[in-house]
């Protein structure tokens, strides 16, 4: 289901185009959540990033088919689920409506849309899609619904990242290049900061074709650091990434560089890349088609 | 660091945890969320009570491991600040940064700068014991954590708590103590092997807590993963055939989630290495520190095994270095 050869980077922007362009409605709301379990799981996170940049509103994610405490009427909730048929999310469902909450739908069908008989409540995944414009688009249709629920910019925010990510991406030919030589073989463990968490999952399900891992930094340097400081020699083909902000400035900059050179005096190496994009959402859609350009050539090697 | 020993302090977190449950914050606080600050050690309470409260919980509780709060914190949110030195940068940054937007604090240390400044603010202070390993401390930690959520209007579990207490120190004295106990055979079983810790989403900071201790007291590479969201990978591991990893599920034996049936069913006969902890705990609540307790000192017996110490962390002091040098004094990353 992760396999490399699903992921394409010309799949994501060309799906963030299908799913800006979507004629989605969200009922207005001030609380908003979104539940998802499956692939599109980054796309929902990079939504929920860019909330917390800049949204006087968070948009948590829910990861599981529970429903926390605090979810009451008053919060909209988006269900994500590619085939429709995910059992947590149909559980979710249930719970939801028992609850009196209204719930959004987005799949390409199955079970889920079963469930739903407003037609206005429910945003079409197209079927038959790479995994790459899956994600593009939920990451599209999300930005979309957000927006009209009146939370934040979200469609706005986004439009202008796909600017900024088409504009540098011929400048990412070489660095997809050279990080697939540096992974060919290996386990890759992909870290991000946490402002860009998605991005990180994203290459986990991307990238490394078997097993693959990933995290979040600053917290990495509280703990993991002191475990990829060891030579770690009953597993030599691990690899580790870093993804980060470009700009140097601000304490996180500071301490991933810090965090780098001990790892190196440690005699670890780190493959580290800077995305690209002033906001959030254009780091995490940055990471995204970055690693699908790195799993597309891991595919051919 | 003074006092007990590592695990005298191990031994000790179950009275640790029974003394905080009395904790009394002495007010009631009035939020629209609340946003538990820490990274490292002191930031495993705030996950642990997150999970605790999950389902029951009118309030949104909010984790924050990241030293630039949402643009969304503001004066309707209760800031909880953990950092048991007092003096971890990103921690002391989440606090001036929450102080900055009028948010009601509550500081979780045993002094340094946090102290200091809380005081001279006029927020609450819960304070720790000092003499502890910041990651050992998390007894006391839980219980404030929860004290000050169950006074922000969140659920109160304390009494839950209690009443497993005895069971707890039961079954430290049996699975954490002897010679032949659980805790030293999966240490054994880790040994030459990149531990990959799996349980259910409603108890994934314990997940987090295997991993972390894995990393620091023994010095290895390790990672977690969690129901639903990891059955989305489990097909993939099958390519591989990575004997070098260890898939540990943690495994409530009363009852699991039918996401956890499934990654089970899919890994037997799947060739992939793997092991079930079983926790056999009367309620999820007690299950989790059943977890802790057991990976803690797991963990321990495995830098004993590794003939290292398990309370010295030196690439985090080489970080406190070098960003004290690029900072100046007075902040120091990794100390919880």
């Amino acid at each position: 289901m992760t396999s490399v050869g699903h992921y394409s980077s010309d799949g994501i922007l060309s799906g963030v185009s299908r799913g800006l362009s979507i004629r989605a409605s969200c009922p207005e709301s001030s609380r908003l959540a979104i539940f998802c379990t499956d692939e599109m799981l980054p796309a929902a996170e990079a939504i929920s990033n860019a909330a917390d940049e800049m949204s006087s509103s968070a948009v948590p994610v829910i990861r599981d088919g529970r429903i926390p405490g605090w979810i009451d009427p008053s919060v909209v909730t988006i269900l994500v689920s590619r085939t429709g048929d995910c059992h947590e999310i149909l559980e979710a469902y249930d719970a939801l409506k028992m609850r009196g909450c209204t719930v959004c739908c987005m799949a390409s069908g199955g079970e889920l849309f079963e469930k739903e008989s407003d037609p206005n409540l429910k945003t079409v995944m197209p079927e038959g899609i790479s995994l790459s414009e899956s994600l593009g688009f939920t990451m599209g249709a999300l930005a979309v619904m957000v927006q009209r629920s009146g939370i934040f910019n979200a469609e706005d925010c986004l439009r202008k990242a796909v600017e900024t990510v088409r504009g540098a991406l011929q400048s990412y030919v070489g660095v997809a290049d050279e990080t697939c030589k540096m992974l060919k073989g290996g386990v890759p463990a992909v870290y991000t900061t946490s402002d860009t968490c998605a991005c990180a999952r994203a290459w986990r399900d991307m990238v490394g074709n078997d097993l693959s891992f990933f995290g979040e930094l600053p917290e990495f340097d509280h703990n993991e650091l002191v475990g990829w400081s060891d030579p770690n020699s009953h597993a030599p083909e691990l690899r580790m990434v870093v993804l980060r902000k470009g700009s140097r400035t601000g304490l996180v900059s500071i301490i991933v560089s810090c965090m780098t050179e001990v790892l190196r005096e440690n005699g670890r190496e780190v493959i580290v890349i800077d995305l690209c994009g002033e906001t959030a959402m254009a780091r995490d859609l940055c990471g995204f088609v970055l690693g699908a350009m790195v799993a597309e050539r891991l595919e051919g090697c | 660091m003074g006092g007990k020993t590592t695990l005298e302090q191990l031994y000790g977190f179950v009275d640790d945890l029974e003394s905080s449950l009395d904790f009394d914050p002495g007010r009631i606080f009035d939020c629209d969320n609340i946003l538990l600050c820490g990274v490292g050690g002191s930031a495993v309470s705030g996950d642990f009570a997150a999970d605790c409260c999950y389902s029951d919980s009118r309030i949104p509780i909010i984790l924050m491991k990241y030293p630039d709060l949402p643009n969304w914190v503001g004066k309707r949110t209760l800031a909880v600040v953990s950092s048991y030195s007092g003096n971890t940068a990103e921690t002391l940054e989440m606090y001036r940064q929450a102080a900055s937007r009028g948010c009601t604090i509550v500081a979780i240390t045993s002094g340094g700068v946090l102290r200091a400044l809380a005081m001279e603010d006029g927020h609450m202070i819960c304070l720790l014991p000092s003499d502890m390993h910041p990651r050992h401390a998390i007894g006391y930690m839980i219980g404030y954590t929860l004290a000050v959520i169950r006074a922000a209007g969140g659920p109160d579990v304390s009494s839950h708590i209690r009443s497993f207490i005895p069971a707890l120190r039961r079954y430290r004295d049996e699975v954490a103590i002897p010679d032949g106990c659980m805790a030293r055979q999966l240490a054994r079983e880790y040994e030459g092997k990149v531990p990959v810790i799996c349980s259910e989403a409603c108890m994934q900071s314990v997940a987090f807590r295997w991993k972390t201790q894995i990393n620091e007291n023994s010095k290895f590479v390790a990672f977690c993963e969690s129901i639903p969201v990891f059955c989305n990978q489990l097909t993939s591991w099958t390519i591989g055939g990575h004997d070098n990893y260890l898939l540990t599920m943690l495994v409530e034996t009363k009852g699991c989630s039918a996401g956890m049936h499934e990654a089970l069913s899919m890994l037997e006969g799947s060739g992939i290495r793997y092991r079930i902890v079983p926790l056999d705990g009367e309620s999820m609540l007690e299950n989790m520190f059943r977890a802790i307790i057991l990976g803690d000192y797991m963990s321990i017996y495995m830098a004993e095994g590794r003939g290292i110490d398990p309370a010295e962390v030196p690439p985090v002091m080489q970080m406190k270095h070098k960003l004290a040098a690029i900072r100046g004094g007075g902040s120091e990353p990794g100390k919880g």
